[in-house]
């Protein structure tokens, strides 16, 4: 599987700057917007003496319909269930886990990370921007991308990294600069590396790539300061990267949806981030992206009371062109900090080809994904801020902020759903929901409406447990899509901290704040097995195939947003985890003797 | 003479404004100067940069103008969040919750320092004595007093 080679030290000239005309064409950006003079640090390859051999170029086909043990996208498949097929572990034995390796990660940023498994190896996203790639049966490093970071260069965001993608023989990645990088699968070694936008303007990568059809998607982050410019999606060619489409997140003053900012200049229209990675259904030729809420948050602060498109959204773009087919706005106009720019999941229900998503008010949003009609929304009764109506999806605000004025709203700005990714399994059909459950006593204040400004918008704000919640923090909900039912919910003191993962071996996987890593059983909501880490549980757990053996790795670490952070510093001082520990752990059955 | 002027002042605003049952307790029992007396010094503030930068710009930013998840500690953002409080509260919140990833990690005197880059950063003045762990009880942040009515 490995062999030696020759250290080398190559330094690659980043001095990638955009010039697709088909940027302008879409009159997204004006020339210009990279700073004259920017460059890229330069990147050292590997310099260790192994790299992955024979390997297979992963196809389209491959990517589409992953063999059994190997996770070959961000959820595993594109519809995002979060489900493997595997059942060597399974509610019968998996009491018997044990861990066979660990390997600790780079500790400069938040761990949110998903590994990828193809044949036998392990591509792992660290934070800051460093993939590595693995010997999924003994942890053995094989090779590791660490960009040299520029001191001067501004350092963005927490630093998660939370998935890469794989196609042909490169492994892509997406950049704390705003770079979008393939690697080459063998050794790690950049192939070409693209850089999208500007970082020092703030624009920046926490949610990694798919790819299909040959294109390389992501969408930026880091759009919530004023600036000349707005956040967008974009397609890069995946041989060569070079940029084939750019689709802006929000409309443009004179296009479509374009009134619905008021009057608005375009430096004015911010927010509409994504951070959260897309689905992609390969029938309907479509990817979906959620996009999240306007900023400032606060319709009163922002200075529009309209829906501000296509903000708080699941937009569903032709991967080959960019189109925007059709989108969907949840929460048209949000101005409590809800967004659901969260994963988008692809089930076919009764027949329906549909996409489910749930945001921070922890309401089920079930669409048609072929045609973006509202099919169902469960609202799963934790939410004060809106009522829904579950046959029209029409949203009501109950509370809505104006400037200086003391409120109170369930949840608080963290949410009862965030990044940590709901599962779906076919056995139960049931998602299975990584919640935590909190309030806020809230004061939003005012921004400077001025190039540079803008922002979230400040918020006076205390945290307080939710009253239907007791002393608990965290909820794993398990809920019937057919009946929109609560199928079981499991309650812990800390807020749930991993994506879920489901097995056909009827066992589902989670972690929480407070380090335990949970198995269940999916249909009944009895653990089964669990562990405890060095630090909290945290990020997206996967599992595999290893030279013929079923694996289960879950990430661990700290940053991961105010569910990790100042939920349960403030809420639950009591219990606390180590300030560091970003690692990824592995459990396996014993081996038969 | 200083002491004497802050005094005035706080008696000033405490009328001029109301102010939260935090603000007030501090005003009434404890408060002697405001952030407008000089209450750090500039080598503090330049200290205090080097660790903001290392540990806190990645989230509130360089330019302290804040980001996605983090409000901007300058400018209305500051005045809106922290204003007729008292020093004292801002530390004690920066110690206990900041850097969200690992809170209370920074010693006592890198949180003092970086409260001092914090008050450069809003213009407030300089003076010859730094941020000490006695007394941030005592220092309200308040508008500057010209603008007082």
């Amino acid at each position: 599987m490995v062999r030696l080679i020759v250290r080398s030290l190559v330094s690659v000239s980043l001095a990638v700057l955009l010039s697709s005309p088909g940027l302008m064409a879409h009159g997204l950006m004006s020339p210009g917007l990279i700073a004259p003079g920017l460059v890229a640090p330069d990147l050292i390859a590997p310099d260790f003496a192994v790299q992955v051999t024979d390997f297979r170029p992963v196809t389209e086909e491959m990517l589409r319909n992953p063999a059994p043990g190997d996770w070959l996208n961000f959820r595993r498949t594109d519809d995002a269930w979060g489900y493997s097929p595997l059942d060597e572990i399974n509610r019968d034995n998996v009491g018997q886990l044990q861990l066979v390796w660990s390997w600790a990660m780079d500790e400069s940023g938040a761990q949110e990370a998903t590994p990828l498994v193809y044949d036998g190896i392990m591509y792992l996203p660290n934070p800051q921007d460093v993939i590595q790639a693995l010997d999924a049966a003994t942890g053995d490093l094989l090779w590791e991308y660490r960009p040299e970071r520029d001191p001067d260069a501004r350092r963005g965001g927490i630093g998660a990294q939370k998935n890469i993608a794989i196609y042909d023989d490169k492994i892509f990645g997406t950049t704390h600069q705003a770079h979008i990088v393939a690697l080459d699968a063998r050794t790690g070694e950049v192939v070409w590396d693209t850089q999208t936008a500007d970082p020092s303007l703030g624009y920046r990568y926490s949610a990694g790539p798919i790819v299909a059809r040959g294109t390389v998607i992501a969408g930026i982050t880091g759009c919530d300061r004023y600036k000349e410019d707005i956040c967008f999606l974009t397609g890069l060619d995946a041989e060569t990267g070079e940029e084939k489409w750019r689709t802006s997140s929000i409309a443009l003053p004179g296009g479509p949806g374009g009134d619905t900012w008021g009057d608005l200049p375009l430096e004015f229209r911010a927010g509409s981030d994504m951070w959260m990675t897309g689905s992609y259904d390969p029938d309907a030729n479509l990817v979906y992206w959620g996009t999240a809420q306007a900023k400032p948050w606060a319709r009163s602060v922002r200075g529009t009371d309209g829906d501000a498109l296509y903000t708080n959204s699941t937009l569903a773009v032709n991967p080959d062109t960019g189109e925007l087919v059709w989108y969907y706005q949840h929460l048209p106009g949000e101005t409590n900090d809800m967004d659901d720019g969260f994963e988008n999941i692809l089930i076919d229900v009764a027949g329906q080809p549909s996409l489910f998503k749930m945001g921070k008010l922890a309401i089920l949003w079930q669409l048609n994904r072929e045609t973006g009609a509202f099919i169902r929304a469960t609202d799963l009764g934790y939410q004060n801020i809106v009522d829904v109506d579950p046959e029209t999806g029409e949203v009501t605000y109950l509370r809505a902020p104006e400037i200086g004025v003391e409120m109170t709203m369930c949840p608080s700005t963290s949410g009862f759903k965030s990044w940590r990714a709901m599962a779906y399994s076919p056995e139960t059909n049931a998602l299975y929901i990584p919640m935590t459950l909190n309030c806020e006593i809230a004061t939003f204040g005012p921004i400077e409406r001025v190039i540079g400004g803008g922002g979230t918008g400040p918020v006076r704000r205390a945290d307080y447990r939710h009253p239907d919640a007791g002393d608990a923090l965290g909820e794993f909900h398990a809920l019937d899509i057919t009946t929109g039912e609560t199928l079981w919910r499991h309650r812990t003191r800390t807020p749930i901290n991993t994506a879920a993962l489901t097995t056909a071996g009827g066992v589902v996987f989670v972690g929480d704040f407070d380090r335990y890593v949970y198995a269940f059983d999916e249909a009944t909501g009895d653990i089964l097995w669990q562990t405890r880490l060095a630090t909290s549980a945290q990020g997206f757990p996967v599992t595999y195939l290893a030279n013929g053996k079923q694996y289960m790795a879950v990430p661990a670490g700290t940053g991961g947003g105010s569910w990790a952070g100042l939920i349960p510093r403030e809420l639950i001082p009591e219990i606390r985890r180590p300030d560091h520990g970003n690692a990824i752990y592995v459990f396996a059955l014993p081996d038969r003797r | 003479m200083r002491l004497t002027a802050g005094l005035l002042l706080v008696v000033v605003i405490s009328l001029a404004h109301p102010v939260t049952a935090r603000g007030l307790q501090a005003t009434q029992a404890d408060v002697q100067r405001t952030v407008w007396d000089g209450v750090y010094t500039e080598g503090q503030a330049e200290r205090g940069e080097v660790q903001y930068t290392a540990s806190c710009a990645a989230c509130h930013a360089p330019d302290l103008r804040g980001d996605n998840t983090s409000p901007s500690l300058v400018g209305l953002s500051f005045a809106f969040l922290w204003g007729e409080r008292t020093l004292g509260e801002l530390f004690g919140r920066i110690q206990e919750l900041m850097p969200t990833d690992r809170p209370g990690s920074l010693s006592a005197q890198t949180y003092r320092d970086i409260l001092a880059f914090i008050l450069r950063a809003n213009s407030y003045p300089t003076g010859e004595q730094e941020l000490e762990a006695y007394g941030l009880d005592q220092i309200l942040i308040t508008e500057k007093p010209d603008s007082q009515p």
